[in-house]
């Protein structure tokens, strides 16, 4: 049975990635409350135009229940605020104290733990040498002492916009016009708009878009971050987050495998206040309804260097061409593919281990270079929402002779590897790697989160190096970023001991200042050696962000009016 | 992880039982086995005879305990993590006998219970500091290998090389990831171990101081 939520409390951006849902523009801007009246205006004034979860209608369909339905907007709205923003709105001591730790010291005060800053150094040196001095200047002056600080980021408004009629490549008009909404809400509420954002400090908003390609004389936007990788794929499925029909769909490959086929995680997993995978009720701060269906964010601005990227891969690649006697371009696909998970355009290694398979494979569901590309577009894009892009394991490939161990989406979403039957070795009877068809999410299904991002930077038609500015902006959701988000990125990608890559860590997300291997294995039948990249060097690299809780409707409802009330 | 859990006497047998099952079916215990984070965990039942009188005089104890004592890598969110999730039922079975065991799902009271029964540990040595149970077995796996090439190389062809050291490439590349410390769990531990250095440093002079003074004594 499927959990109903009440959606209409719900932020939309918990249960959609806007992204996916036609939404290739967005514009993050970030506020100051200089005193609690005006952050509650300002809260009171931005909760009337919130997004929520309810359900749009699809076309030539009778909703199930009307007063669930909304229309699709052209432009969505989302809050979130971080602690000391509800600090700044004089929130009572017992419902602030009972924040979970990691919400409370913000993001900043985590990199060691999430491995932005060098974890070989320790904090006393790594302040002395400006650790964060690379930070967008907004991110630098965030929570510079432990008291309120003058440049302290309290709220996060997010808005998302469709593409403006009859354009491929503009955004909605809605997007502008809901932006001056914005600022002059602010301005009439009293509360202070933080500019500071971008390398030089010069941006008034965190913007950020699809990278857009030229696909047969048309700009359109695509699935594509700025390595070239296809991005956004196996998003979690929870309980109550679809409707029974769509989630049946959805759920392949993006819930949890526990014996009966793929299932929805629980949704005490990214919403507060219903039972998790632990069957428990999270725990939240009094009184009961102001965290109920909300949620926490993650903001982080990830750049990417282009430019050192493309440079090691072209370096390897020459070396693997020699060691695994394969042309320039096979060995630069096999490269990516294997650093990834995934080809390039998102068909997984899992399911078409080589580069013949997935020409092959390419060209069977036409996407292939040989079809005129608005058609490979269209045909790509089917095939990426389709379960089949999704629809894997890893526990039939323990020695990761299909999917490195260590490779990225491997490390991210682990879904059966961790299995604590799955066993490593060879079948005596077989003489095959062992398979486990009965494995299970166990060790997974707690570590999930939602990506709630789009990229930034320039489209691919222009240049790009480690100078200019590209990356990801990521908005990770769960309910404890402690043991989900910080977990991942903590024990997965900044280290590999849970896939026998010791101290190596994600070879596209991680550091690569000490450790720069990641190693290739390779099926002995195959006649090509394993192969170990020794020249990573880090190319991703965040550039600022924070921690933000998502409250719910209610929630807003209550801060605005000043009637948080624990007792 | 040192937890003492009280266990009724009537009862302690079934555990007992339980032990022994595993022990003389080592299947049972795969799911605990494939928890890689864990060095090594021991169970120990100790009835009220076997506690030792160290001079405090003898304990009156109306009940069985279970001594459990386990080394892990990580942290200790992680470890019961860990277990909660992946093996919940072997936990089950292997705390049948403990009172007012709340079994290991949800998770919340089973880390309220370890957490009110545990023994915090004062002191921990470390025989292999950077290297988990899981580096040390590759590494050793890896060793074996290079040893038989070693070996090879003093009397075989080239070609005969070439060939062995593909096949132990194959045999290695489980392993090859770079070695070094785990993550810390958090700045307090980084800055407890910095603030700490100072403290040991000076005691280790002290040592040193006394360890000349007595040996300028001997030779006097």
């Amino acid at each position: 049975m499927t959990r109903k939520l009440d959606l209409n409390d719900i932020q939309g951006n918990v249960t959609r990635a806007y992204g996916r849902y036609s939404f290739p523009f967005a514009r993050y801007y970030f506020f100051h409350f200089p005193d609690p009246a005006s952050g509650r205006a300002f809260v009171d004034k931005v909760r009337t135009v919130v997004t929520t979860a309810a359900r749009w209608p699809k076309k030539d369909q009778k909703p199930e229940d009307p007063s669930m339905v909304q229309p699709k907007p052209d432009c969505t709205t989302n809050i979130a605020l971080s602690f000391t923003g509800l600090l700044a709105l004089g929130l009572p001591v017992r419902t602030l104290q009972a924040f979970p730790d990691e919400f409370i010291e913000g993001m900043k005060a985590r990199a060691f733990i999430l491995g932005d800053r060098d974890p070989g150094e320790t904090e006393r040196a790594a302040e002395k040498n400006k650790w964060d001095a690379h930070w967008d200047p907004i991110w630098q002056n965030n929570r510079t002492s432990s008291a309120p600080a003058e440049g302290d980021v309290h709220m996060l408004v997010t808005l998302n916009a469709q593409l403006a009629p009859d354009t491929t490549d503009k955004p909605h008009p809605a997007l502008a016009e809901r932006a001056e909404w914005l600022l002059e809400a602010a301005r009439k509420a009293g509360v202070r708009h933080l500019g500071g954002i971008g390398a030089k400090g010069d941006e008034d908003y965190q913007s950020a878009s699809a990278v857009f390609e030229n696909v047969g004389g048309v700009n359109l936007p695509t699935r594509k971050e700025h390595f070239g990788f296809t991005d956004g794929i196996g998003d979690p499925v929870f309980e109550g987050q679809l409707s029974a029909e769509d989630e049946a769909k959805a759920v392949v490959g993006r819930g949890k495998l526990m014996g009966e086929g793929w299932q929805p995680l629980a949704t005490g997993e990214f919403v507060l206040g219903h039972p998790d995978e632990s069957q428990e009720l999270p725990p939240t701060a009094p009184p009961y309804e102001f965290m109920r269906n909300g949620t926490f964010v993650a903001f982080r601005k990830l750049h990417e260097n282009v430019g050192t990227f493309d440079r090691v891969l072209k370096e390897e690649a020459k070396r693997y061409a020699n060691v695994a006697n394969v042309g320039d371009v096979e060995a630069e696909e096999t490269l990516r593919a294997k650093m990834c998970g995934r080809w390039s355009d998102g068909v997984p290694l899992a399911k078409v281990p080589t580069y013949q398979d997935w020409r092959a494979f390419q060209k069977q569901h036409k996407f292939d270079p040989d079809t005129p590309d608005l058609e490979a577009y269209k045909n790509h894009d089917v095939y990426v929402r389709s379960g089949e892009a999704r629809d894997f394991r890893y526990a039939d490939d323990m020695p990761g002779y299909k999917c490195p161990s260590g490779a990225h989406i491997r490390r991210v979403n682990t879904r059966d590897y961790l299995d604590p039957l799955n066993k490593t070795g060879k079948d005596p009877e077989t003489g095959k790697p062992h398979e486990n068809p009965d494995a299970t999410s166990a060790l997974n299904k707690r570590r999930r989160i939602l990506r709630r991002g789009l990229p930034y930077g320039p489209s691919n038609n222009e240049a790009k190096d480690d100078s200019t500015e590209q990356g990801v902006i990521m908005l990770i959701m769960c309910a404890s970023l402690f043991r989900q988000f910080e977990f991942v990125q903590q024990q997965w990608i900044q280290y590999g001991l849970d896939f026998h890559q010791g101290n190596n860590t994600c070879p596209l997300l991680g550091r690569h200042d000490r450790h720069k291997r990641h190693t290739i294995p390779e099926n002995p039948e195959s006649g090509k050696p394993p192969y170990v990249m020794s020249k990573l060097d880090t190319f991703v690299e965040c550039r600022g962000g924070d921690y933000f809780f998502v409250p719910s409707m209610t929630a807003l409802r209550m801060m605005a009016m000043g009637i948080v009330d624990p007792t | 992880m040192n937890v003492v859990t009280p266990s009724h006497p009537r009862n302690t047998w079934i555990n007992r039982l339980l032990f022994m099952a595993s022990r003389g079916l080592p299947e049972n215990l795969l799911g605990l086995l494939g928890l890689s984070l864990i060095h090594f965990a021991r169970w120990v039942i100790l009835k009220p005879a076997d506690w030792p009188n160290l001079g405090q005089g003898k304990e009156e104890l109306q009940n069985d305990y279970v001594l459990f004592c386990s080394n892990f890598n990580g942290t200790w969110d992680q470890y019961i993590d860990a277990f909660s999730d992946g093996i919940p039922s072997g936990l089950d079975l292997f705390w049948y006998s403990a009172i007012k065991y709340p079994k290991s799902i949800p998770i919340t009271p089973f880390k309220n219970y370890i957490t009110f029964n545990q023994i915090d540990t004062d002191y921990y040595y470390n025989a292999t500091p950077g290297s988990a149970q899981r580096d040390i077995k590759t590494s050793l796996a890896i060793y074996d290998q290079v040893l038989k090439l070693v070996d090879l190389h003093k009397h075989s062809s080239p070609e005969e090389f070439a060939a062995a050291f593909r096949k132990a490439a194959y045999n290695m590349q489980i392993g090859l990831g770079d070695p070094g410390f785990g993550p810390v769990a958090s700045l307090a531990t980084e800055a407890a171990d910095e603030n700490r250095k100072d403290y040991v440093e000076r005691s280790q002079e002290r040592f040193q101081g006394l360890r000349s003074l007595r040996k300028e004594q001997k030779n006097a």
